[in-house]
């Protein structure tokens, strides 16, 4: 079970290079990191370092054009908009994480569009980074749409993401302090692992069985 | 108040932690600020009065943070939310959990200090380079309103 960082952004967009983030997401127990804004792919001190794209589009007509100039990621990540956003996004299948959840407005994710999600095996992301950088009124209202979104994601069982969002290698959170985060919204060790090594499941979907050769 | 006698008191544990960035030279006070201010945001005034959190330890990158046993887990979490010390960006990495103070302290490994080489270009702006280990390399730009501060590999050195 590989655990990955669904987002962290290296040099240029943040402060620590790629290799330095893969250091110290080594020491913390991570092995895989979703770089955004960033043309290094690779493996670096065992830790697997992919590329992926953050797309903030503000209707589906603008997504589509950007997604088209994203065609090199290998994970491509997409604001959370209202819910008729949300689902077109769900439906559209060149999506892999619905991010930015907490942001978005109260009902822009309902059951329709946790049954998109788990049909298109599209994951959406926690961001901690929320519950890390910010006090007050913002941490609580992304503690409680977290919350929502996990007792959506046990009863139509869609992938999580779970991401950091550092822009520097202090930003990184080793496993038991991402548990330790998560459980503040109600979830449990089993589900934090469940989610850190959803990625997998991103790059490489189940498709179904496909013939290529018959005797 | 007279103090509570032995056996009336609560036992308490320690946390380790390492401080990054390496030499960031923070004095117990403002750690034992950052700390509290975490543990009250998260969990108010009510449980940060149950966790009676203190720092008791702090040298180099390391610091001793006390607790009441039961509440490591609190504390813990609480530790995982400080990103910021005295305004500048940090990280508190957890290292191990015990009831002593000396079992912590020889936990504490002796890190080498960050020592000055070189200055190298970054596009167009110079950098000086601190070499933190054999692999780790901070580079430090003194600016006129802020310094900004990049953290690179030697690898990513060689490829400048």
């Amino acid at each position: 079970m590989a655990y990955s960082d669904a987002c962290v952004y290296p040099y240029p967009a943040g402060s620590t290079s790629v290799r330095r983030l893969a250091l110290e997401a080594k020491h913390l127990g991570i092995d895989r990191l979703v770089c955004v804004k960033s043309d290094f792919t690779g493996d670096f001190y065992g830790v697997k370092v992919v590329s992926g794209a953050f797309i903030a589009a503000e209707n589906f007509r603008n997504l589509t054009s950007a997604l088209k100039k994203e065609k090199n990621a290998d994970i491509i990540m997409v604001k959370a908009g209202d819910a008729g956003f949300n689902r077109s996004v769900l439906n559209s299948g060149r999506v892999h994480i619905l991010k930015n959840i907490h942001l978005a407005p109260k009902k822009a994710f309902d059951d329709v569009c946790a049954r998109s999600a788990i049909k298109n095996g599209i994951a959406i992301d926690i961001d901690i980074s929320v519950i890390i950088e910010q006090r007050g009124i913002i941490r609580q209202k992304a503690l409680t749409c977290y919350g929502e979104i996990l007792k959506f994601q046990r009863k139509y069982k869609f992938p999580l993401t779970i991401s950091t969002g550092a822009r520097s290698y202090m930003g990184l959170r080793s496993v038991n302090e991402i548990t330790s985060i998560c459980s503040l919204f109600g979830m449990s060790r089993d589900e934090v692992c469940e989610a850190l090594s959803s990625v997998d499941e991103l790059l490489n979907p189940k498709t179904p069985v496909e013939v290529l050769f018959s005797v | 108040m007279k103090p509570l006698p032995p056996t009336l008191r609560e036992k308490r544990r320690y946390i380790l932690l390492r401080i990054v960035p390496n030499n960031a030279g923070y004095d117990g006070k403002s750690l034992y600020y950052a700390i509290y201010d975490a543990v009250v945001s998260l969990f108010g005034d009510s449980k940060a009065a149950e966790i009676n959190m203190a720092v008791v330890f702090s040298e180099n990158n390391y610091v001793i943070v006390r607790c009441i046993r039961g509440s490591e887990e609190f504390l813990k979490t609480a530790l995982a939310t400080v990103y910021k010390i005295s305004g500048i960006n940090c990280g508190l990495r957890p290292v191990a959990v015990s009831g002593t103070i000396a079992s912590l302290k020889k936990r504490i490994s002796q890190t080498g200090e960050c020592s000055e080489e070189e200055i190298v270009l970054l596009g167009e702006e110079s950098y000086s380079v601190f070499r933190c280990s054999r692999e780790k390399v901070d580079l430090y730009k003194e600016g006129i309103k802020h310094q900004d501060t990049l953290y690179f590999t030697r690898d990513d050195l060689e490829e400048l």
